[in-house]
């Protein structure tokens, strides 16, 4: 449908209105415990037509995007707008809109089309055989899916956004059993996706990290446990993700602060007043929200309400200084924001959203970190996550875990955790990997909004050094 | 809409060749959904959407797709008919599936519901209405989401097999919060679910709300992390459960992931958890459909925890055919869907004397396995969770985190059940509104580990 077949539907008396089509075609292969489970392919195609009467907004969602059907939806969301115009929440008409027109594609450097089924199945046992090492692995998993994806957005204004994607999301899980205890290693909350081709696998080790992760499986079976204390912390990047997520993404977002999630999904610690003044971490620490990154698992041109993406800075230098807060939210608050107004489907209506959320890199080596540290744990990969619902006490576990003492990494420990504030806990941040320690990671799993919505994000990180942690280990 | 999912499977059926068979699964949902903050809407809409899950199966050999649905008959069976050669042409590809298991010869299950549901406007000016105070109670700041609309599920397969549900459903969701104070929250939760809408039960529990939000203006009493006596209210025992509840799935235990291993090895040496926790995955008393997604019927009940003693697992299809074992009707997580725990004997009257001095905790939030190997949980506690001295009622308590295992929170710690077995509908909506709901009571525990 174009942007003018689109505006010949709109009925008189509607201020605004737009139609987002969403188009999803995924693959998923899965081989578990040596057996291919059942092949997956999905398809999704459907419309999001939003309706704006007077101070009223309504929303409806049809898989049906003929002429008649879009009408037809319309009709509906308009109905709802004007039934909702004199007891929403704001007036619709005090947010921004412009005309937008532009088009994202991500790269791609080998076709997954040149990689067919077939390859992939053979790939994927080969990847599961090569995790079962011993008898003592009692699960072990190769997982890939593969998501074309397209969003296409016109309105009543004149905006015209096409925008479209392919997701790859690679995954090796392996689970030993032994001496009383289950341990399990793993990239982590399918960690490894990114935005591009047959490239990706290559590029975050999905070839050849089975081995070893099994192999730590099984040695985290005799481990001690982490011991318990107030102790330094070096956290890899494969967990600074999550710790990115949960105590700067979602305390950050601004329909969270503006109160809209606290039924479901919960509050923030964070206050419209402390933009501009807060310390949210230490001079070390800066982060920004970057759509802009190539093959970031959140990369894109535009929202979901078309307003177009760039990257800003949340935090810099450790002062908090930009929500993530999309058109609709910088209305309500009146501050800037960025582009995150975003929605999982089609039939999902835009809520602010992370999207790429990223640490920006110090200049310290690994080792550096690791060598200023007198006693402390390297952890790596989570494992169990918790925050309160206004994103200030967390409680996070890891896969995997060192002891560093005097500077040097000594034993492997299990079930290593570490709980502590938000609000703090960034201040503690006292060493900041380098380049060489980025990994850009993301997960298909971030849930918020009622009705529910799970939205892929995209977190890059270098390896972080905190001071003064708790940290602790299991029952034993 | 039975008969226009018939329609397309008919003429799919009529296309199989040789020994090909299909199993065709269909969800579908017509959801009005208001966001509410502030006692006013936030966004409002409707959400139509259908789809049908195709298993080609030949041979020992199986392919799927998934594709919703646009309701134009001949674009759907066009697509349709296309995704059937697509999986003909895959089939070849792969190796014949071993583990593969198919109800197709179970008889017939349905739960059809008839009612309609209200317009959604009432329900928007019902609620509207209570937040802003009208019979000059006074405007109480609420939060909130209502989705309705009815709710369909069906399974269909080659060999006649015929499953089919269908039925009006709706759940209101919401908190009442008091300005935060100290940094902390205050607010009350509720929930209102069933097959229609009951504005009378809404209007009490926005009375029992506004009555509880008047123990949130108490000074809040800090609480230092450690061991307490802890009531755990019904919401709170479901946050529990749901995080640890498919550990009750064959594979978790087969793959020694099930966060319950602990306790099952602790019950060989002879310490069961409490002997009044009973847990019964209670299909015929739920909201949901009888049956599963591969076709199998779900028996009316389950016995997962017997007298303290965990009992048979939930076995879906692919854990049945992995693991030489026998459906038991668990869909693909084996995660109990109409969890009923037994109540005690504790009445809600006596439960603030029977906590003498501890935390009365009426939801728990955002729990997740921190030892899976020694079976801990932690979580928060959220909402109205109040510290309680010699049975009275002293103050809120900050967000608490705690970090304990299900073997004292259900076992070793347990002190008594509450008598009154409380309806849970879930209000879950990723993708699709749940049909899950729970039946559950509350738990006086002795002691309760706090960490932060």
């Amino acid at each position: 449908m174009t942007e003018g077949t689109f505006r010949g539907l709109v009925p008189a008396g509607v201020e605004y209105a737009s139609l987002r089509i969403v188009s999803e075609k995924t693959e998923t292969v899965q081989v578990r415990r040596g057996l291919l489970q059942p092949i997956r392919r999905q398809e999704d195609r459907g419309g999001m037509v939003t309706v704006q009467v007077g101070a009223g907004v309504g929303y409806a969602a049809t898989p049906d995007l003929s002429e008649a059907g879009v009408r037809a939806a319309l009709g509906r969301a308009r109905a709802v707008a004007e039934s909702v115009a004199g007891v929403m929440l704001f007036d619709a008409r005090t947010v921004p809109r412009g005309v937008r027109r532009g088009a994202y594609v991500s790269p791609e450097a080998r076709a997954w089309e040149d990689f067919g089924l077939a390859a992939r199945v053979e790939l994927l046992h080969g990847l599961a055989a090569a995790m079962k090492v011993s008898e003592r692995i009692v699960d072990w998993e190769a997982f890939l899916s593969i998501t074309d994806s397209e969003m296409y957005l016109v309105d009543s204004d004149g905006s015209d956004i096409v925008q479209s994607s392919v997701l790859v999301a690679p995954d090796l899980i392996v689970t030993a059993h032994g001496n009383g205890q289950t341990q399990r290693r793993s990239n982590g909350l399918r960690g490894n996706c990114r935005q591009g081709g047959v490239e990706v696998l290559g590029d975050v080790g999905f070839m050849t990290e089975g081995r070893r992760l099994a192999e730590e499986a099984i040695e985290l079976l005799e481990a001690p446990e982490c011991p318990s204390g107030v102790m330094d912390l070096v956290i890899d990047a494969d967990q600074m993700m999550l710790q990115i997520h949960e105590s700067i993404g979602h305390p950050l977002e601004l329909d969270r602060i503006l109160g809209d999630e606290r039924n479901f999904a919960g509050t923030s610690f964070v206050t419209l007043d402390m933009f501009g003044t807060y310390r949210y971490g230490s001079d070390l620490l800066n982060v920004t929200f970057d759509p802009t990154v190539p093959g970031e698992f959140a990369s894109y041109a535009f929202d979901d309400d078309g307003t177009p993406a760039a990257r800003e800075h949340l935090i810099r230098d450790g002062i908090l200084v930009r929500p993530l807060g999309g058109a609709t939210s910088q209305a309500r608050a009146g501050m800037g924001g960025v582009a995150n107004s975003r929605a999982c489907s089609w039939n999902r209506a835009p809520i602010d959203r992370m999207a790429n959320i990223n640490v920006e890199p110090g200049t310290a080596s690994l080792d550096a970190l690791i060598g200023s540290v007198e006693r402390g744990v390297l952890m790596k990969t989570n494992s169990s996550w918790s925050i309160d619902d206004a994103r200030n006490k967390f409680q996070f576990g890891c896969e995997w875990g060192r002891l560093i003492e005097g500077g040097r990494l000594g034993k492997v420990v299990r079930n290593p955790g570490y709980r502590g504030i938000s609000a703090g806990f960034w201040r503690s941040l006292k060493g900041l990997g380098n380049r060489q320690t980025v990994q850009v990671l993301g997960t298909p799993f971030c849930g918020k909004g009622e009705p529910g919505q799970i939205i892929r994000v995209g977190h890059a990180a270098p390896a972080c050094l905190f001071g003064g942690v708790e940290v602790f280990g299991g029952e034993g | 809409m039975r008969g226009y999912i018939e329609e397309l499977a008919g003429e799919l059926f009529a296309g199989l060749t040789g020994d090909e068979r299909l199993l065709i699964g269909f969800m579908g949902e017509d959801t009005d959904f208001v966001r509410f903050n502030q006692g006013r809407v936030r966004q409002a809409g409707r959400v139509q959407q259908q789809e049908l899950s195709l298993r080609l199966v030949d041979g020992g050999r199986h392919a799927g797709v998934d594709r919703n649905l646009t309701g134009d008959r001949a674009e759907d069976a066009g697509l349709l008919r296309a995704d059937l050669a697509a999986l003909r042409e895959t089939l070849p590809l792969l190796a014949p599936d071993p583990a593969l298991l198919i109800g197709w010869e179970e008889a017939p299950r349905e739960r059809e519901v008839a009612g309609a549901l209200p317009p959604v406007g009432e329900v928007v000016a019902d609620v509207v209405g209570a937040a802003a105070g009208e019979g000059g109670v006074g405007a109480v700041d609420l939060v909130g989401f209502y989705g309705g609309g009815r709710i369909r599920r069906g399974v269909l397969a080659s060999t006649g097999l015929r499953h089919w549900f269908d039925a009006p459903s709706l759940a209101l969701d919401w908190s009442l919060h008091l300005p935060p104070r100290d940094g902390e929250r205050r607010a009350v939760k509720h929930i209102l679910g069933g097959t229609s809408w009951d504005r009378a039960a809404f209007l009490q529990k926005m009375a029992q709300g506004r009555a509880q939000l008047e123990a949130l203006h108490l000074p809040i009493r800090p609480v230092q992390p450690g061991e307490c006596r802890a009531w755990l209210a019904p919401d709170a025992v479901a946050e529990l459960l749901y995080l640890s509840s498919g550990g009750f799935g064959a594979m978790a235990r087969h793959t020694r992931s099930s966060v319950w291993m602990r306790q099952i090895a602790a019950e060989q040496a002879g310490q069961g958890l409490h002997p009044g926790v009973s847990l019964t995955e209670e299909t015929i008393s739920g909201l949901g459909a009888p049956f599963q997604q591969d076709g199998f019927g779900r028996p009316d009940r389950v016995k997962l925890v017997a007298g303290g003693r965990i009992g048979a697992p939930l076995v879906s299809a692919r854990s049945a055919g992995e693991l030489g074992l026998t459906c038991n009707g668990a869909g693909e997580w084996e995660s109990p869907e109409s969890l009923e725990m037994a109540g005690g004997d504790l009445p809600d009257a006596e439960v603030l004397a029977a906590i003498g001095t501890g935390l009365y905790v009426s939801n728990l939030w955002y729990c997740n396995v921190s030892d899976r190997s020694g079976g801990r949980v932690t979580g928060l506690t959220r909402f109205a969770s109040l510290w309680v001295e010699e049975g009275r009622v002293v103050g809120p308590v900050p967000t608490m985190r705690f970090d304990d295992t299900l073997g004292r929170m259900f076992g070793s710690e347990v002190e008594r059940i509450g008598a009154r077995v409380e309806w849970i509908p879930s209000t879950d909506s990723y993708g699709w509104r749940s049909t899950a709901s729970w039946r559950l009571p509350g738990l006086l525990l002795r002691s309760f580990r706090l960490v932060l």
